[in-house]
């Protein structure tokens, strides 16, 4: 039975702790100052609520595709009701000197298969007609979120935006594009805020922890009358608030719409408390500190190098699924880009919960086994 | 009367080395207890087993009656630990560690200032503890382990690094605790301490336990009826020691007091230091 009173008391140890250590949270602040920097970089018309997104939603778009696949099947099946999208088979398409006939007003995205040794991979072309690729964000708005619900490995498609007609296009030169044109909010806005609950779950739970056991704080603490339990929630606690509170700073400045839908907040939790657990059990295998410290962010290095290989070889899509954060990103990344319900991800979730159930238990146990002794 | 700590064929192994070997120890309530031994006999590995952080590898322990580490949690009221290493949150003042604790044990706070003053930290009270002196967090760790009033208390090395004034304070302390009826467990390599503090004292030597008794049957059972003599004959200076419980040897003494320029004569007092390296040398030979 979890006593609040003491839970009080040892979240009080905390805050104070990290207040006189405040460089701890230099990297929250630094990765706020860059959500700052991209939401004062977009231009006017990305703004939310700006004119122009809404005059782009009404562009149509026809999507054509080489072969029929199940997720095209798929996506058929959830076809949104704006903008308007026309799947038609690539051979039934009109050509005149090897470009697409389309009738005017009209967008058009291909969906074309990679060659040799990316075999697998599926390259998204949008076609855009005037000087940007504006027009099909809202057809993007639609096929990113629904694509990434369907596909265990979205990191297989790679969209890239051609004007239709390039003679009409306004070439732009780097120096005169804006940072919000060449890389997604949503995008950036998830990586920010992995790499905020990354730090404050697991990286400052790793240190702090750690440090506890070097210093033989931990066993004083156990053998108060705080149970093992208590220090272990106090501690989760603590890390989740912090991590919720940096992660919800970032996401208020480039996309505030998604702290209302309930999807998100599930998807923070739920990674906040995988990356704890994992936090703990590094903490709690380790000897010091600073090896501690070190093998967290191996982790993190050993993440992104098995998604990598994922990409390339197939035998690795296996391991990848039995990382939690292989669901946490598409989800967070599609949570932001839409409003999706929580029934329609129930699937991914659940293998989320699952993964992220296992550690919890691993956690526990070695936080208890190994965690003073 | 039952004992307050029981431990009966305690063994603690790490692989193949046996850091403790059966032991067999029971302490009374009240009892001021020395635990005794060179580096590594397993002094420390006792207490963590006693305190619940290391598990034993055979043999039963009880605290107060609790099973040890199964009751680990029922037991940890009862007891504090002052471990050898200080192990204070350093970023935190004094009074902050205290407060602390007085919360999670639910004291009033009244208790901190209290300690704080009976080994006396107060004026330091409100300093970070990472600028403390050794002795300071010593005296702090052990005002931690006060605070709940425990009815027994560990201590690894009470009076390491402190000064003649703050060893002679916490001496005191624990004699006082001794007579409000706290049974007092402490590792020293002290002799001194031990045998003005120590009600009785148990000799670890290789895990294995060598001696138990008071210091009282110590000396006894120890001491020696030596006397050393120093005199001078033809210009040179001679010493010589002599066993009196020998006849010859009586009459040598006598002999010398009479007969030479006698300089200097005085019995051999009991050394503890002494029985302390015969028990465990003999252990080790």
């Amino acid at each position: 039975m979890i006593r609040w009173e003491m839970i009080r008391v040892l979240l009080g140890r905390e805050i104070r702790r990290l207040q006189k250590n405040p460089s701890a949270l230099m990297l929250i602040g630094l990765l706020t100052s860059v959500a700052v920097l991209l939401a004062t970089s977009k231009p006017a018309d990305d703004q939310p609520g700006g004119n122009s997104s809404a005059a782009a939603a009404a562009t149509p778009v026809i999507l054509i595709y080489e072969e029929r696949t199940d997720w095209l099947t798929y996506l058929q099946r959830n076809l949104p009701e704006s903008p308007e999208v026309t799947v038609i088979p690539a051979d039934q398409m009109q050509r005149s000197e090897g470009v697409f006939q389309i009738p005017q007003g009209y967008a058009l995205v291909e969906i074309r298969k990679g060659q040799r040794e990316d075999v697998n991979r599926f390259h998204i072309i949008g076609h855009y007609t005037g000087a940007s690729a504006t027009s099909l964000k809202p057809f993007y708005d639609w096929f990113w979120p629904v694509l990434t619900f369907y596909h265990s490995q979205p990191d297989l498609f790679e969209q890239i935006d051609v004007p239709l007609n390039p003679a009409a296009s306004k070439t732009k030169s780097i120096q005169e594009t804006s940072v919000a044109e060449l890389v997604q909010t949503e995008l950036i806005g998830t990586m920010l805020v992995l790499i905020v609950q990354f730090f404050s779950c697991c990286h400052l739970l790793v240190s702090f922890t750690s440090q506890d056991r070097e210093r033989g704080t931990l066993m004083a603490l156990v053998l108060s009358p705080a149970k093992m339990s208590e220090i272990l929630v106090a501690k989760f606690i603590f890390h989740s608030a912090l991590s919720v509170m940096g992660s919800v700073l970032i996401i208020s400045i480039l996309q505030p719409a998604a702290l209302v839908r309930p999807l998100f907040w599930l998807v923070l939790v739920i990674t906040s408390v995988g990356l704890m657990c994992v936090g703990t059990c590094i903490s709690t295998l380790t000897k010091s500190q600073s090896a501690a410290g070190l093998l967290a962010l191996c982790y993190m290095l050993a993440g992104a190098v098995l998604y990598y290989l994922a990409s390339r070889f197939s035998a690795f899509v296996f391991l990848k699924k039995l990382t939690f954060e292989s669901y946490s990103f598409p989800l967070l990344y599609a949570t932001l880009k839409a409003n999706i319900g929580v029934m329609s991800v129930t699937n991914s979730l659940g293998k989320m919960a699952a993964i992220v159930g296992f550690w919890l238990l691993f956690a526990r146990h070695s936080f208890y086994r190994y965690g003073w002794r | 009367m039952k004992p307050t700590i029981e431990i009966r064929d305690l063994s603690v192994k790490f692989g193949s080395f046996t850091a403790v070997n059966k032991l067999t120890l029971d302490v009374n309530p009240g009892e001021l207890f020395g635990f005794l031994g060179p580096n590594g006999a397993g002094k420390t590995t006792t207490i963590r087993v006693l305190i619940g952080g290391q598990r034993p590898s055979g043999g039963t322990v009880h605290v107060a009656g609790f099973r040890i580490p199964d009751e680990f949690e029922k037991a940890k009221a009862i007891f504090g630990y002052v471990p050898d290493t200080e192990n204070h949150v350093e970023e935190f003042t004094g009074r902050e560690n205290l407060d602390l604790f007085a919360r999670l044990y639910n004291v009033p706070l009244s208790r901190v200032d209290e300690l704080l003053g009976k080994l006396e930290l107060s004026e330091a009270a409100d300093v970070a503890v990472r600028s403390y002196s050794k002795g300071m967090r010593r005296k702090l760790l052990i005002a931690r382990e006060l605070l709940h009033r425990p009815r027994i208390l560990y201590l690894d090395e009470p009076t390491a690094n402190l000064d003649v004034h703050s060893t002679e304070l916490v001496r005191k302390l624990l004699r006082e605790l001794g007579q409000d009826g706290v049974t007092v467990f402490l590792t020293t390599h002290n002799m001194e301490e031990v045998e003005q503090i120590c009600d009785r004292v148990a000799i670890l030597c290789k895990g294995e336990l060598v001696e138990c008794d008071t210091p009282t049957n110590f000396v006894t059972q120890n001491a020696t009826r030596l006397v050393k003599t120093t005199f001078e004959r033809d210009g040179e200076v001679i010493r010589e020691s002599l066993d009196l419980d020998l006849d010859d040897q009586r009459s040598r003494l006598a002999g010398i007091i009479q007969d030479e320029k006698c300089v200097r004569v005085h019995s051999q007092e009991f050394d503890f230091e002494d029985v302390f390296l015969k028990l465990t040398g003999q252990a080790y030979a």
